[in-house]
């Protein structure tokens, strides 16, 4: 499994040039901006697209059926791929969580609760996205996934919505037990991320090449 | 354990095609060439052996297990070239050695030098900038640098010119030179075949119609020429196949059941395998 | 140590192969105890299958020609060469009884036999 960790690692290291670039940009409007959850939400969707350039370069040379030939099995590439999810994601993570301070924010805890949040939207992002393209390839996922992209995106615009119209009230929102919710979603997520898993090594488990 | 492939009455059914009875056995220190028009299964077998692919029935067998319940490492034992490069298009020769020495334990780095040297392969290149023919050279050096036992290509040497085709050929024959060594290679390029292979599988349409010692097979067959009044007077069994041409006919016939004095020409394989081909159309009409 | 093959001889393989080696044995070309190229390798440079090179070991060694031992090769074996040529002799001394006996029906003279067989003997 290693070595499929390795050759994305190298597969994307163009790309990751090309990114890097667009980071130092997004860094400096961030800056601009004196937002730094901004920066940390454009570098999470740029890692959590990572593992599909990834799977889309596979599936361009048909990698999967020659993989299949090697001393791997079917549930190492699929671990492979959620583990590599995993590690760009804790880059992107501390990358955004140092980003926060020079962007200016100095409040550690806000700074850290705002990038642990957007970690959870990332493993939340993960686990829907990669069942199915295991199951339909990325090719065939674009639309799916521009869907579950903007999905995110609409729900924090809605629920910023209902605050300014002020359908949800400040208050309500200090009555939240908020460990309970943090532990709750933690919990959630933990699940949606396990059952992602196994969901996709089924599916991959059946997978004809 | 003297067979280090078995398929035993294999079978696959897809929308419009179905493999059936495929019986293969391939022993050790042993070359076996799969021929068959395009389409004809070949592939689907090779995808069957390697799991690729789910069968339908019967069971598949390598160094002596069923290939569905062996362990990972016995696939460090077997190299594949598959007829379309597969090394993702961003990747150097040498982040492909990287690479592979993190998935083979036996994975030879010095041995794959001497094969990249050997073919002249550009170290720094991307694989989107190799010709088609460097692709299936490094396939070939990569299948051969993890101290491989059995050898799979599918339609590995389709795409390369003569010469190295001939090259690929000695380099096969090295490999067989070890008695633990075995290759199953399919290929529509039956000159390729005929001067490496000890073992000739034909499948046509899904079926087998002859597995057999290619030695035996030419020494079988022959080339008969003559007009067409005079093939009536041979005996209907030993006739396989039969062109006719304006000027006379051309049959393929097995030797030994041709009685008389007939001018009778070596058959290759191509020839055996186009009559049989013809022999199964004409049938059907 | 050479060894010619011929794809369009109507002759099997096997058969040129085991032919040549013992013509190479009798002639005392391959002495006693010399090793035999390796049946792989012979496959190999003459790009035949090994099949059949087997088969053309089998053959020699069945006839006492050579000896094969797993593991070391395959090496000459020790030849009675005149017994070998006796054999020869007698053979063709039965042929030579047939020949006579066809040429005396045609009435075909000594002379005229002797001529067919120096032109058919040096063009061998």
């Amino acid at each position: 499994m290693r070595g499929l960790i390795i050759k994305d690692l190298l597969n994307l290291k163009k790309q990751g040039i090309f990114l890097g670039a667009f980071v130092i940009v997004y860094l400096f409007i961030s800056i601009q901006m004196g937002d730094g959850a901004f920066f940390a939400g454009v570098l999470l969707i740029m890692c959590a697209l990572m593992p599909m350039t990834a799977m889309s370069y596979d599936e361009r040379v048909k990698w999967d059926r020659y993989a299949l030939s090697m001393p791997i099995s079917r549930a190492d590439i699929v671990v492979g791929k959620y583990a590599l999810g995993i590690l760009l994601l804790a880059v992107a993570l501390v990358a955004s969580l140092l980003a926060t301070f020079v962007v200016g924010d100095i409040n550690f805890k806000d700074n850290m609760l705002s990038t642990i949040m957007i970690g959870g939207i990332g493993i939340a992002m993960m686990s829907v996205i990669l069942p199915i393209l295991f199951k339909v390839g990325v090719e065939k996922a674009r639309y799916v996934i521009i869907a579950v992209f903007t999905a995110p995106v609409l729900a924090i615009f809605t629920l910023g919505k209902l605050v300014d119209n002020g359908r949800i009230t400040i208050s309500q929102l200090g009555q939240i037990n908020y460990t309970l919710l943090a532990a709750g979603v933690i919990v959630a997520l933990i699940a949606l991320f396990v059952l992602s898993l196994l969901i996709s090594l089924k599916i991959y488990s059946r997978k004809e090449f | 354990m003297d067979y280090i492939l078995e398929l035993k009455n294999v079978s696959k059914k897809y929308d419009g095609f179905a493999l059936s009875d495929i019986n293969i056995a391939l022993p050790k220190g042993c070359i076996m060439g799969l021929i068959g028009e395009n389409g004809a299964g070949k592939s689907t077998t090779i995808k069957m052996i390697l799991d690729a692919i789910n069968k339908d029935g019967g069971s598949i067998s390598i160094f002596g297990q069923d290939n569905r319940d062996m362990p990972k490492r016995m696939w460090e034992d077997i190299g594949v070239v598959l007829d379309e490069s597969c090394f993702p298009e961003n990747l150097s020769m040498k982040e492909i050695n990287t690479i592979m020495k993190n998935v083979y334990k036996q994975w030879d780095a010095d041995l794959f030098r001497k094969y990249v040297n050997y073919f002249d392969l550009p170290e720094k290149k991307a694989m989107k900038d190799y010709s088609r023919g460097m692709k299936m050279k490094l396939g070939i050096a990569v299948a051969l640098s993890h101290n491989a036992k059995l050898l799979i290509l599918d339609e590995a040497t389709s795409g390369l010119d003569p010469v190295v085709r001939d090259e690929m050929v000695e380099v096969f024959m090295d490999f067989i030179q070890d008695e633990e060594h075995s290759i199953l290679m399919s290929s529509h390029i039956t000159s390729d075949l005929e001067k490496a292979c000890d073992y000739i599988t034909f499948i046509h349409q899904g079926k087998i119609l002859f597995s057999q010692g290619k030695d035996e097979l030419l020494d079988k067959y022959g080339i008969l020429k003559c007009a067409e009044e005079e093939l009536r007077v041979i005996d209907e069994a030993a006739i396989v196949g039969v062109r006719k041409h304006k000027f006379g006919v051309d049959a393929l016939v097995i030797r030994d059941k041709v009685r008389g004095n007939f001018i009778m020409d070596r058959a290759d394989i191509e020839d055996i395998m186009l009559f049989q081909i013809k022999k199964d159309q004409s049938k059907e009409q | 140590m050479k060894i010619i093959i011929s794809n369009s001889s109507g002759q099997p393989i096997y058969e040129q192969i085991t032919a040549q080696i013992k013509g190479l044995i009798i002639s005392g070309e391959l002495a006693e105890g010399d090793a035999l190229p390796s049946m792989r390798l012979l496959a190999k440079e003459l790009r035949i299958s090994v099949i059949t090179t087997k088969r053309a070991y089998e053959e020699l060694e069945r006839e006492g020609f050579i000896t094969s031992m797993t593991g070391k090769g395959s090496f000459v074996a020790p030849q009675n060469i005149e017994m070998i040529k006796e054999q020869h002799l007698r053979d063709i001394e039965e042929r030579l009884q047939n020949v006579s006996d066809i040429a005396s029906l045609s009435g075909i003279s000594l002379e005229e036999l002797v001529e067919m067989l120096t032109i058919i003997y040096v063009r061998e």
